[in-house]
């Protein structure tokens, strides 16, 4: 049994809670212990455009945290997942840096050695659980659903560090999706940012690069776009109105976490998955995944 | 190049070349990279302009260029230790749910690592003129 230590970061208890309902309700069926992780703080992410020392050390006081408690981290989140893998693969390159941190983190009682991996929830079904166990668990093939994926940039730029899918043509979630039973269908720019992180700073630009996505998600013919990054599926499914209202267009796109599409193909309510939580309500496409 | 350069090009931030390294970090530009690497993966000469990206907005930052966004999230991580306060509502929204309560976190031991690099100090600083 995978056993982990649960980092759930701020945004999902902010603003995304039915990220953390799918995924802890697919993780009991799926035999993946969560631990929940006590005292964790903020991963870093957003203040590392104001000081990289001060990111540097949120998330490794988390790292350190994690160590204390004996357990590997597994986040939801593309952006605590990046900054805490990259955190820690820079204090293992920089033996100067790390004396530095530890050295702060040594007037709070904590210590890095580097023991403790982060793996976001996607390496976790991939690695832990495996895609033919996820197979048998599908009892309920959504085989009347047309969806589009988006991965998300923290999960897989850059590419020489975090070694994972291919940024340009994302690969893994469609194969993810594929499981479901449901088409996934492809558009062009799959990897584009989805511009939660410039939000504060230019919310016209941000927004435009909804409109964006959204358009060629529609014009693909997808009828829900799926994600697996709180950050992203704030931008895509909260912000749908104001994205709607800066372009004129309706777009009516449901924007469902993995957990969730996972979850219904697995015959789990849509209450127990948070789907009632949508901002862009779901309903046509519970009305197309119904057992 | 120089300053004086009277054939000017217009950039995509609508400024002019030649910039002065005070218009890079007086401008709004650098603070419009959503850090999504995509130029650090395109580049061929492995320039790995998201890192410079980042160093460029930590000196804009000691400037006092913050945008009140991220001045305002980075205030609330120096102070409870996470991005955002959650309101109660969403608190109960948890319990409603099933989920259990919100881990808690030692905001004086954060803020004492945040004060050790002058974070305090940084977003206390604002912008000159």
């Amino acid at each position: 049994m995978a056993r982990y230590l649960l980092y759930l970061g701020c945004l999902i208890p902010y603003r995304e809670i039915s990220y953390e309902v799918s995924a802890r309700r697919i993780a009991r069926e799926l035999d993946i212990e969560l631990v929940d992780m006590p005292d964790f703080n903020c991963c870093g992410f957003p203040v590392d455009g104001v000081s990289h020392e001060a990111a540097l050390l949120l998330a490794a006081r988390n790292l350190a945290i994690a160590e204390r408690e004996g357990m590997d981290i597994m986040t939801l989140c593309n952006g605590c997942f990046a900054t805490l893998h990259h955190a820690a693969l820079e204090m293992e390159e920089d033996p100067e840096l790390r004396a530095w941190v530890n050295e702060q983190l040594a007037k709070v009682g904590l210590e890095f050695t580097g023991k403790v991996h982060v793996k976001h929830i996607v390496h976790v079904l991939l690695e832990d659980v495996g895609l033919e166990k996820l197979k048998e668990k599908v009892t309920n093939p959504l085989d009347k659903l047309v969806v589009a994926e988006h991965t998300g940039c923290h999960l897989m730029r850059p590419a020489k560090v975090m070694k994972f899918d291919d940024p340009d043509n994302p690969r893994v979630l469609k194969e993810l999706i594929a499981i479901t039973g449901a088409k996934c269908v492809d558009y062009p720019d799959e990897g584009q940012c989805c511009g939660g992180p410039i939000l504060g700073v230019d919310a016209k630009m941000a927004l435009g690069l909804v409109v964006d996505k959204l358009r060629r998600v529609r014009e693909a013919g997808a009828q829900a776009l799926i994600t697996v990054c709180p950050d992203c599926h704030f931008m895509y499914d909260f912000n749908q109105p104001l994205a709607e209202r800066q372009t004129g267009e309706k777009f009516g796109i449901p924007v469902l976490h993995y957990t969730q599409l996972l979850g219904l193909a697995m015959g789990i309510s849509p209450d127990e998955l948070g789907i009632g939580m949508l901002r862009v309500k779901a309903d046509k496409v519970l009305e197309l995944t119904k057992g | 190049m120089s300053r004086q350069n009277e054939e000017k090009i217009p950039c995509e931030g609508g400024r002019r070349f030649p910039w002065s390294l005070e218009d890079v970090l007086k401008g709004k530009e650098i603070w419009l990279c959503a850090s999504c690497f995509t130029c650090v993966d395109r580049c061929p000469r492995g320039v790995d302009f998201t890192y410079i990206s980042i160093a460029l907005r930590n000196l804009a930052a000691r400037e006092g260029n913050i945008p009140d966004a991220t001045r305002a999230v980075a205030s609330t991580v120096l102070e409870t230790g996470l991005a955002y306060k959650i309101p109660a509502s969403r608190l109960k929204m948890r319990e409603k749910q099933g989920l259990p309560p919100l881990p808690s976190v030692n905001a004086e031991q954060v803020k004492t690592l945040l004060e050790a690099v002058g974070l305090g100090e940084i977003l206390a600083k604002k912008p000159e003129g």
